[in-house]
């Protein structure tokens, strides 16, 4: 049970990660990554929302018909949203305001009602968790990666809770090449990323 | 007929347990969230009356909905006057132009013969790292010292971010705005 539980898990962070592999949810990805500190609370906004309405849609898989599923996987998934926006603008205002309308938008993020229809809706409680998780933390993980890098490269520092972690522009002189941060460099860093990881597996299929 | 009544009841089961879920979230936040807009807001309100100690802000929502009627300044969201003790140091225009990512929520502070005394950004959507430098105190600083008679156009009388003319040219409608407004109500 635990071996299968860590496999649904590990599912969502390299085999079928949300973003690289089953390539949904870009959109909202590729806006929010301009800055580590919103990727990570835009993954963990949605990692929340992931998890909480697979496990309530696993929950009610029995008594939801399925003429009605996708009305009642849109009513849980918002309630969750909603949860998660009210949460946030009470307490870290200052991400909500730079998140904007990213988060009232995870309803319509596709990985969510993907994994309900594709996974939750068929699978037990437990296993259903498993991959909400592993899929949150697969799409928390590589919007951090986008974030950190393209903070740094896009704007030369790295400020967190409006603390400067480091200012190249001041140490070293960098000048960032501020397209990092505009919309092409979302697409630019994506691709990378993607061409790397396509390169490792299949070197280490090949093997 | 009855699988529509069954279905029927399930969804709005559904629906009443999930919007009970969410009344009680947000009672538990309601709160804390008006506190917190509160907290940004005056913040900025003290932003741009530099060197009064103590202010003390009183909206003044009747002229705020007096512009908002009469459709001059569409943009205004809130009016307050400024005071230092009992004596009235300037009034405050809250103005709301539209940015390159939507709305940039800003504050103008004016004395009262209408010369603007300071600008701060409650809150914005700008383009990190280019439009945000917009709501800097570097970008905003060149606002100071504009009276309702003086131009604010961009790039000649305020130099513009490089890179962020659309939220440059936004704060300096605000300006504009927020200074046109005082003349509207001026006295009042």
């Amino acid at each position: 049970m635990l071996a299968t539980l860590w496999r649904d898990f590990k599912n969502g962070i390299i085999p079928e990660n949300p973003l690289l592999r089953l390539m949904i949810g870009l959109c909202s990805a590729l806006a929010v990554s301009t800055r580590a500190e919103s990727a990570l609370f835009m993954g963990i906004a949605a990692t929340f929302v992931l998890f909480f309405s697979n496990i309530i849609i696993s929950a009610i898989r029995k008594v939801t018909a399925d003429q009605i599923r996708i009305p009642i996987f849109i009513v849980v998934i918002a309630s969750f949203v909603t949860i998660v926006d009210l949460t946030m603008r009470a307490y870290f205002p200052v991400i909500y305001d730079r998140l904007g309308v990213w988060v009232p938008l995870i309803v319509v993020n596709c990985i969510i009602l993907g994994r309900a229809e594709a996974f939750a809706y068929r699978h037990g409680i437990l296993r259903s968790a498993a991959d909400g998780m592993g899929m949150g933390v697969g799409y928390t993980g590589l919007l951090l990666i986008m974030g950190i890098f393209r903070e740094t490269v896009g704007s030369g520092k790295m400020v967190f809770f409006d603390k400067t972690l480091f200012d190249l522009t001041r140490s070293i002189g960098f000048s960032p090449p501020r397209i990092v941060i505009l919309f092409p460099g979302a697409f630019l860093t994506f691709g990378f990323i993607m061409a790397l990881l396509n390169k490792w597996e299949s070197r280490r299929r090949s093997k | 007929m009855k699988d529509i009544v069954k279905l029927g009841i399930t969804l709005a089961l559904i629906c009443a347990i999930a919007a009970g879920g969410l009344a009680l979230t947000y009672a538990a936040t309601k709160d804390e969230i008006a506190r917190q807009l509160q907290e940004q807001q005056l913040k900025a309100y003290r932003i741009v009356f530099p060197g009064v100690k103590n202010p003390i802000f009183k909206h003044r929502e009747d002229l705020a909905k007096a512009l908002k009627k009469e459709e001059k300044t569409e943009a205004i969201t809130h009016v307050f006057d400024a005071y230092s003790g009992e004596s009235k140091v300037g009034r405050g225009i809250q103005v709301a132009p539209r940015g390159y990512g939507g709305f940039i929520n800003m504050v103008v502070g004016l004395d009262v013969e209408g010369k603007t005394l300071g600008v701060a950004v409650v809150s914005h959507n700008e383009t990190p790292g280019l439009g945000s430098a917009a709501a800097e105190p570097k970008f905003l600083e060149q606002f100071k010292d504009k009276d309702p008679s003086s131009t604010v156009e961009i790039n000649k009388d305020i130099d513009a971010i490089s890179g962020a003319t659309k939220s440059s040219k936004a704060v300096a409608k605000g300006v504009k705005e927020a200074l046109e407004a005082f003349k509207e109500t001026e006295g009042k």
